[in-house]
C-alpha cells in the first residue's frame, strides 16, 4: 500500500496522459470525421468514394501498426513530441469510426429538411453547416460516448512508442519493485474506470442539456448505463 | 456566426503550440538522445516518475563530465534496436548485449559487463542444471533477451524439444514460475539473484555461460563520435572510483565491479 502512496503522484500523471492523449485523438478525430462523413453523403462520386476509401482503410489497419507507422514515418519527416504521433495515428484511426456514427446521424435527418434549407436561398454548404450538423451533432452525443470509452481504453497502446501513460507506469512499478502485480494492476483498472465513468456522465449531462423537446431521445441518457 | 475575436483566439492558440513543437525540435536537435526502455532493473527503471538505474546514472555522469547536452527519450525494448538503426535515438543503454544480429544494424562501445545468465526455479524443484533443460521442459525466458535466443538455439539440436514461454518482465515469469505453468527459467545472472532478495521461493541451480557482453550501442556509423565519448568516460569513471561505487550501489552484491574499463571486445 505505501507504493501506491509514493507512487501517487506519477500515477496521477499517468491518468493526465491518458486524458492528454483521449481529448487530443478524440478532437482531431472529430474533427476529420466529420469532413469525412459529409464527404461520404454530400460529396460527388468521387469524393465519396475517396472518402470511405479513408475510412475504410483505417479502420482495417490494426492501432499497434498505426502508432508504429506513425513512430517510424511521421518523426521521419518532423521531429515531433511523441504524444504528437500517438495523437495523429489514433485520431486518424478515430476518425474513421467517428465518420460512421455521424454518418448515421445524418443519413436519419429528412430529406425534406435539406430541401427547405436550399428553397430558403441556402447553399448546400451552408445548409450542412445551419440546418444538418447542428441536429447531426446532438444526435451523435449518444453513440459518441462509445467511441470515448473505446478510446480511453485504447489509449493505454501507445506505451508501445514510449509514452509513459497509466499502464505503462503501473508496470514500470512492477517492474522495479519486483511484485506488487495484483495491486497494481487493480488500482489501474479504477482508474481507468473512474476516468470512463466521469467523461460519460459528463456527456450525458451535455446530451440532456442540448434536448430539444420532441426530439427523439435514448432511453438511458439519464446516465444510469455506462 | 463566428466572432472576429474567435478566429484571433484561435490563430494565436495555435501559433502558441506551433511555436512550442518548434522550440522542442530545435532543442532535441543539439541534444544526445538517449533511449532508456526502464523495465529492466537493475539497469534502468522508471520509479516516482523518472528513470533511473545504473546506465543511467553512468551515461549522465559521463556525458557531464564531457559537457554534452543529453536528454531522455523513453520506448519499449522492442523498437529500440530498430530506433537507434532508425536515427530516432542517438545511445542505447539498459543492460545491452551484443550480439551479431544486433551488430548488423548499430554500433557497440567495448563492453563494461560480461554477464552470464542462470536456471531459476522453484525451491521445492528438484530439477538440475541437466533436467531443467532436458528434451520436453516447459522453460521462460525475457522477450527480446539473449536468453530467449539461447534456448531457441538448443532447440535447434535435433533430440532437445523445450517448450519456450517468452514473458515481457521477470515478475511475469516468476509468478509463472511459482503456478507451475513452467518449470525453469533462464535470466541474466544478476537478476536472478535481485529476485530472491526480493523474496520470491525460487532457487538459483546453475549458470550458463555464453559471455554476454553489457555495453551501450550507438547508430551505424557512429555519427556524433559517441563511442569515443563512452570510452573515455568508463576510463574516466574507473580511475576516479566512482565505477566501484556506483556498482556496489546498483548491482547484486554478489558480482564484483568488473574492470579496468572498457573490458576489451570478444568476438
Amino acid at each position: 500500500m505505501e507504493i501506491l502512496l509514493r507512487e501517487s503522484r506519477s500515477l496521477f500523471l499517468g491518468v493526465l496522459v491518458v486524458l492528454q492523449v483521449t481529448a487530443g485523438l478524440l478532437t482531431f478525430g472529430f474533427i476529420l470525421g466529420i469532413i469525412l462523413a459529409v464527404m461520404e453523403v454530400y460529396g460527388t462520386r468521387l469524393l465519396s468514394l475517396i472518402a470511405a476509401v479513408i475510412q475504410r482503410t483505417l479502420r482495417g489497419i490494426p492501432p499497434l501498426v498505426l502508432l508504429m507507422l506513425a513512430y517510424f514515418g511521421l518523426t521521419r519527416i518532423y521531429d515531433m513530441p511523441l504524444i504528437l504521433v500517438a495523437i495523429i495515428a489514433l485520431g486518424l484511426r478515430s476518425s474513421a469510426y467517428q465518420s460512421q456514427i455521424f454518418r448515421g446521424a445524418i443519413n436519419s435527418i429528412a430529406t425534406g429538411e435539406v430541401e427547405a434549407g436550399q428553397s430558403l436561398g441556402l447553399t448546400t454548404i451552408q445548409t450542412i453547416r445551419y440546418v444538418v450538423l447542428p441536429q447531426v451533432l446532438i444526435l451523435s452525443i449518444g453513440p459518441w460516448t462509445n467511441e470515448l470509452s473505446t478510446q480511453v481504453k485504447d489509449s493505454s497502446l501507445v506505451y508501445v512508442i514510449g509514452i509513459y501513460e497509466l499502464l505503462r507506469r503501473g508496470r514500470s512499478i512492477i517492474a522495479y519493485t519486483r511484485g506488487n502485480a495484483l495491486l497494481i494492476y487493480i488500482t489501474v483498472a479504477i482508474l481507468y474506470f473512474i476516468i470512463i465513468r466521469f467523461s460519460n456522465s459528463l456527456l450525458y449531462r451535455l446530451e440532456k442539456r442540448f434536448s430539444v423537446p420532441g426530439f427523439e431521445m435514448r432511453e438511458s441518457s439519464g446516465g444510469e448505463i455506462i | 456566426m463566428i466572432s472576429k475575436n474567435r478566429v484571433i483566439l484561435l490563430l494565436t492558440v495555435s501559433l502558441l503550440i506551433f511555436t512550442l513543437f518548434l522550440s522542442s525540435n530545435i532543442q532535441a536537435n543539439e541534444t544526445v538522445t538517449i533511449g532508456v526502455d526502464g523495465d529492466y532493473p537493475p539497469y534502468t527503471w522508471f520509479e516516482e516518475g523518472e528513470f533511473k538505474g545504473f546506465d543511467i546514472e553512468v551515461l549522465t555522469r559521463i556525458f557531464e563530465y564531457h559537457e554534452i547536452d543529453y536528454e531522455l527519450e523513453s520506448l519499449p525494448w522492442e523498437v529500440a534496436v530498430p530506433a537507434l538503426a532508425d536515427g530516432r535515438i542517438d545511445v542505447l543503454c539498459g543492460g545491452l548485449g551484443i550480439t551479431a544480429a544486433r551488430e548488423e544494424v548499430i554500433d557497440f562501445a567495448d563492453p563494461y559487463f560480461i554477464g552470464q545468465s542462470n536456471i531459476i526455479v522453484r525451491t521445492d524443484s528438484g530439477h538440475n542444471v541437466a533436467s531443467a533443460l532436458a528434451d520436453g521442459s516447459n522453460v521462460g525466458a525475457l522477450s527480446g533477451s539473449i536468453e530467449l535466443s539461447l534456448l531457441e538455439e538448443f532447440n535447434e539440436h535435433p533430440e532437445v524439444n523445450l517448450n519456450i514461454t517468452s514473458y515481457e518482465s521477470d515478475v511475469l515469469g516468476v509468478t509463472d514460475l511459482g503456478h507451475g505453468r513452467i518449470e525453469a527459467m533462464l535470466i541474466p545472472n544478476i537478476a536472478a539473484y535481485e529476485l530472491v532478495e526480493a523474496g520470491y521461493d525460487i532457487k538459483l541451480i546453475g549458470e550458463v555461460f555464453h559471455d554476454d557482453q553489457i555495453t551501450y550501442g550507438v547508430t551505424k556509423g557512429d555519427p556524433y563520435d559517441l563511442i569515443p565519448v563512452i570510452h573515455e568516460g568508463l576510463e574516466w569513471l574507473w580511475e576516479t572510483g566512482q565505477w566501484e561505487e556506483l556498482w556496489m550501489e546498483y548491482m547484486s552484491d554478489a558480482f564484483p565491479a568488473p574492470g579496468p574499463l572498457p573490458l576489451s571486445r570478444a568476438d
